[in-house]
């Protein structure tokens, strides 16, 4: 029996089971790496592990090197992510973005460098409606 | 229409600072846990009007690290926080030094509070820590490796130990042959051992752990079988 031939729903808690659900810089790297290279190996993988790579994102090494990601790019990956971690430094509307394009955000990390950027976006975020 | 279906509900927020003051947050109505970090140990900061429970309604768990001592009491001092804290299934601080001024602060909701400390703190405290409370072991592997495990493990083997309630360790710790002595003073005292990923960047990685998550499933599971 190949494994191209067992049920989809078996491949998907299979390839759910290989990478955390949740994020934590010590295994972010690997988890990304490992879904990327499930992508490649047929469309039904790809089908699967393509929306769990852009559940959890890690933001920060755009804002390290202050590339905000930008509106294209976060409007793109908007369906999908869950769970993001992002950093706020003096310029740049990373919070802006991603609270304005993440429809789906559950989850969200700030890693506050900056002295007085407004958090006024998050209410977007906040339950209430408005 | 449009508005409402694209609409967030945010569960878990993850907050480090490290500004001078606290910027202004909204209301979060869904928020089931917030994670609030501070690394400007010199300021003074007043939590009273963001820690109640008209701003955080949902809440099931509050962390907040690297809070100086002196800010942690005065937040435990304001009536609205101690008030939502006391609402809430799981408080968890560090940073605690004169642990019996924070039992004191805290007697109403030890039993839901996780303190997190180094060993040799732990070790340190002695007598202190005998309340029924949990305790979160953080830098496990120097600990093993400097050898103060076996220390906390003498201390937790006699009887006046027996009020702390579980002990939480890095699960990467969890094949450590020099722990058995301290996972076993814990079994014969009947403190419940949990192993879970610990945060390695304080001011990214969760705090809450997954691990309380799916134990929080379980225990409501178990209530709600009850109930039936």
């Amino acid at each position: 029996m190949s494994f191209s031939s067992l049920p989809t729903e078996l491949v998907r808690q299979i390839i759910n089971s290989t990478v955390p659900s949740t994020f934590h810089s010590t295994t972010y790297k690997d988890r990304q790496s490992t879904l990327r290279s499930l992508c490649l190996v047929s469309r039904q993988f790809f089908s699967i592990a393509q929306p769990l790579l852009r559940r959890i994102v890690d933001f920060r090494w755009k804002t390290e090197t202050s590339l905000s990601p930008g509106v294209s790019e976060v409007a793109q990956w908007n369906t999908r992510v869950r769970q993001a971690v992002i950093q706020l430094f003096e310029q740049g509307g990373t919070l802006e973005l991603m609270t304005s394009s993440s429809s789906k955000l559950q989850e969200l990390t700030v890693d506050d460098h900056s002295n007085d950027q407004d958090l006024g976006p998050l209410s977007r975020l906040s339950g209430i409606l408005k | 229409m449009l508005n409402l279906l694209s609409f967030a509900e945010l569960r878990n927020l993850h907050y480090f600072c490290r500004r001078a003051s606290l910027p202004d947050f909204q209301a979060f109505t869904s928020l089931r846990s917030f994670t609030l970090g501070w690394s400007n140990q010199s300021t003074e900061l007043d939590l009273g009007n963001l820690l109640r429970r008209s701003n955080f309604p949902s809440l099931q768990a509050l962390a907040i690290t690297h809070l100086s001592e002196l800010n942690l009491l005065r937040t435990l001092q304001e009536p609205s926080s101690l008030d939502l804290i006391e609402h809430l299934d799981a408080f968890f601080i560090n940073n605690v030094h004169q642990l019996d001024v924070i039992f004191d602060a805290l007697k109403n909701v030890l039993s839901s509070t996780l303190i997190t400390a180094q060993v040799h703190q732990a070790v340190s405290w002695g007598s202190t820590l005998s309340q029924p409370v949990h305790l979160r072991l953080r830098n496990m592997h120097n600990a093993i490796a400097s050898g103060i495990c076996q220390e906390l493990a003498k201390m937790l083997a006699t009887p006046s130990y027996s009020s702390l309630r579980s002990l939480y360790l890095d699960a990467s710790c969890m094949e450590a042959v020099t722990l058995q002595s301290l996972t076993g003073a814990c079994a014969n005292r009947k403190v419940e051992l949990v192993y879970e990923e610990v945060p390695s960047n304080w001011t990214i990685d969760p705090v809450i752990s997954p691990e309380f998550w799916r134990r929080q499933r379980v225990r409501r599971r178990l209530e709600e079988n009850k109930a039936k």
